[in-house]
């Protein structure tokens, strides 16, 4: 039963790594945060996304995805955070992938069908997303922030030497948005992943230090 | 009307409340409406929309098609999904518009058609058979299969793109079973089966010539090639070598008076199993009877020390027999064909060489007199006291079997591609007196190599010394591939072997 546990973890880890990688281009791509000229149509889940094909942003991209993975494989992390900052290095937009330990489903899903199709809904979401949204100033710049507790970061700290990609510890400025409206986005329960998908926006958003 | 309203309503919730996309398919398939009625639905509410609401927030995008000339005067017709925005651009590049409607209508201002895709992808996913229903292209010939129809289709598609492979199957299937579980696994293998189909093909149009041995070459070694990849090492070497057994039985057949060695014996013994493998031929040999030739080699793998020195000893003989009459016969095929016959030629004429080589190899480096004395037969001659040992030890490691056959085949090929070197490994004995002054007499293995070529020998060695406890008798379980026990050598070798192709 243990290494039933243990194998489910590392698939619902892979899995979520996958998409976490996945969306975090879409979100680049969809609030413009780098011009669209250096996006790639690639596939994923069957659908066309838009991935970036700049070399040190796809490093960067999957140095955090990497981390993200170990920290999930190990059950530790709570939220995934991709933040949003104005040219004063203030947080403008949150949003927040949100995990919890699925329950025990045991649907028939066997071959995750189902679960690739909420996967493709959530892409779709963020596409849509600028809607709901209020636009994104200019000059902005983004960082991931990860949501876990204090032995996991240790132990991530030592992770990270190994693979050269150290995570520093956020402080409350960076993490706490000034008036933040919330919106859901999307949610999905499966019996390998339960996660959802909200933003948080600052009502500073345009351009107001 | 009243029908429409509804359907409104659920559009405006659709779009506005739920913030979805709505393309004219989806609306179609999800209202179960005729695609034109959706479209209309569509115009419709965008017109109501823009008139009650002073604030446009929805985004239409159209799709247009249309007859247009190009540069060149040629006149193309062109159809594409256009935002508002460039609509009327679009318009005006075309001279004839054949037709022009609303694609899709969504709040939020779309970047590209990704999220277009992704809309129509799940519901018509769910919907594919039903999905001509609501659509004015329609074929009403046009019927879907029924499981009969398709599994028909499925065999026909098999039988055209893995011809060899189902060939392969079969013939595997009488040899063994572990084969039969190979075939399956061939199949993935795509380019490599491809490559044998054609001589597979070729085999199974001539499965009785003897004169076939062209064929029989090129067969055994798609065969081989096919079970090999296909990771159950088993019924891969079995395929293997029943292949082997058709190929040797008629190059031994041809060869007996054209190789004489030094193995009386197990000449003696070849030309029984020559015989009787000869009439076995196409693999559908019973199991007995594939052991009389190369199938005793398979079969030492395939069973566990059950495989008898002498049954070594007869597959070695046959493949230098075979060996020599396949070069003879290579210069009168067809360069492509020679082509695959050299590299059969070297497989098997490898593996025979391997076996005596290997042997003489791993005599060397653990100590000698263990490995000898569990053969049954010490007092054979030297080379078959080499088989011997060889095959004690192969009892116990299959995967050397494999290694070095695989390597043989690469230092075969080296030689036939390159330059021919003749590696002759003589056992010697040698009497010394020892510290208690005891004569001792002991059979050394001395390899003599003309026209040397350090590359073959050195590659053997790490092998041999890298297990210095697999020549130990004791009964290790023996590995079904080779590629635990093989390590680098089975690996080169086999890499090689795919690459002199």
């Amino acid at each position: 039963m243990e290494t039933e546990e243990i194998d489910k973890n590392k698939i619902a880890a892979d899995i979520f790594a996958e998409f976490f990688e996945v969306a975090l281009h879409c979100i680049l791509y969809t609030r413009r945060l780098y011009p669209a000229g250096v996006f790639e149509r690639r596939k994923k889940y069957n659908i066309p996304v838009q991935i970036c094909f700049h070399p040190e942003v796809s490093q960067y991209v999957a140095n955090v995805v990497d981390s993200v993975k170990q920290l999930m494989e190990q059950k530790e992390m709570e939220k995934v955070v991709v933040v949003v900052f104005n040219k004063q290095l203030q947080p403008v937009e949150r949003y927040i992938f949100e995990v919890v330990s699925p329950g025990k489903k045991n649907s028939e899903d066997r071959f995750l069908y189902q679960l690739e199709q909420a996967l493709r809904a959530f892409l779709l979401k963020l596409n849509v997303c600028d809607s709901l949204l209020s636009s994104l100033p200019e000059d902005n710049t983004w960082t991931v922030q990860v949501h876990t507790k204090n032995s996991a970061a240790e132990r991530l700290h030592d992770y990270q030497i190994v693979q050269d990609f150290p995570w520093v510890l956020a402080d409350s400025s960076e993490t706490e948005l000034p008036t933040p409206t919330l919106i859901p986005l999307k949610a999905v329960d499966s019996d390998l992943i339960k996660m959802q998908l909200y933003v948080e926006e600052s009502g500073f958003k345009t351009g107001h230090s | 009307m009243a029908v429409d309203d509804l359907y409104l309503e659920n559009i405006d919730e659709y779009i506005n409340d739920e913030n979805k996309i709505v393309t004219y398919k989806w609306l179609s398939l999800t209202l179960k409406v005729h695609v034109n009625i959706a479209k209309q639905m569509l115009y419709t509410f965008v017109k109501t929309q823009r008139e009650n609401k002073e604030i446009d927030h929805l985004t239409v995008t159209y799709f247009v098609a249309g007859v247009s000339k190009n540069d060149t005067g040629e006149m193309l017709f062109k159809c594409g999904v256009v935002p508002e925005e460039n609509l009327s651009q679009y318009k005006c590049s075309l001279s004839v518009i054949t037709s022009c409607h609303v694609y899709s209508v969504q709040k939020v201002k779309l970047k590209d058609s990704n999220a277009l895709y992704i809309t129509d992808y799940d519901v018509m996913k769910d919907n594919i058979f039903e999905f001509s229903k609501y659509s004015s292209i329609q074929n009403p010939r046009a019927e879907i299969r029924s499981e009969d129809d398709m599994e028909l289709l499925a065999m026909q598609m098999e039988e055209t793109d893995s011809k060899p492979e189902r060939e392969t199957k079969t013939t595997n299937r009488d040899s063994a079973p572990p084969s039969r579980v190979a075939a399956p696994k061939e199949k993935p293998k795509g380019a490599i089966a491809n490559m044998f189909a054609n001589a597979q093909k070729i085999k199974d149009a001539k499965p009785e010539r003897k004169d076939a041995k062209p064929e029989l070459k090129q067969e055994n070694k798609p065969s081989e090639k096919t079970t090999k990849p296909a990771g159950k090492k088993q019924g891969g070497m079995m395929s293997f070598f029943a292949k082997q057994t058709d190929k040797s039985e008629k190059t031994d057949h041809a060869n007996k008076e054209v190789k004489k060695n030094k193995e009386s014996t197990s000449s003696v013994k070849e030309q029984k199993t020559d015989h009787d493998s000869k009439e076995v031929k196409k693999k559908e040999e019973s199991p007995p009877k594939m052991k009389e030739k190369t199938t005793d080699h398979t079969r030492k793998e395939v069973k566990k020390k059950e495989e008898l020195p002498a049954k070594r000893k007869e597959l070695s003989p046959p493949r230098k027999t075979s060996r020599k009459t396949e070069r003879v016969e290579s210069d009168d095929e067809d360069s492509s064909k020679k082509k695959r016959r050299r590299i059969k030629q070297d497989l098997f004429d490898s593996s025979s060489e391997e076996e005596e080589e290997e042997v003489e190899i791993e005599e060397d480096s653990p100590v000698p007199s263990p490995v000898k004395e569990p053969s049954p037969i010490p007092e054979s001659p030297s080379p078959e006291a080499a088989v011997v040992d060889e095959e004690d030890e192969k009892e116990e490691k299959e995967e050397q079997i494999i290694t070095r056959t695989s390597s043989k085949e690469r230092g075969e090929k080296v030689m036939t591609g390159e330059k021919r070197r003749v590696r002759r490994k003589k056992q010697v004995k040698k009497t010394f007196m020892d510290k208690d002054g005891f004569l001792v007499t002991e059979k050394v293995w001395e390899s003599e190599s003309t026209d040397a070529s350090e590359v073959e020998e050195p590659v053997k060695k790490p092998p041999v010394p890298a297990k210095p406890s697999s020549p130990q008798k004791k009964p290790s379980p023996k590995k079904k591939g080779s590629p635990s026990k093989g390590g680098g050598t089975t690996q080169t070798s086999l890499m090689s072997f795919f690459k002199k192709k």
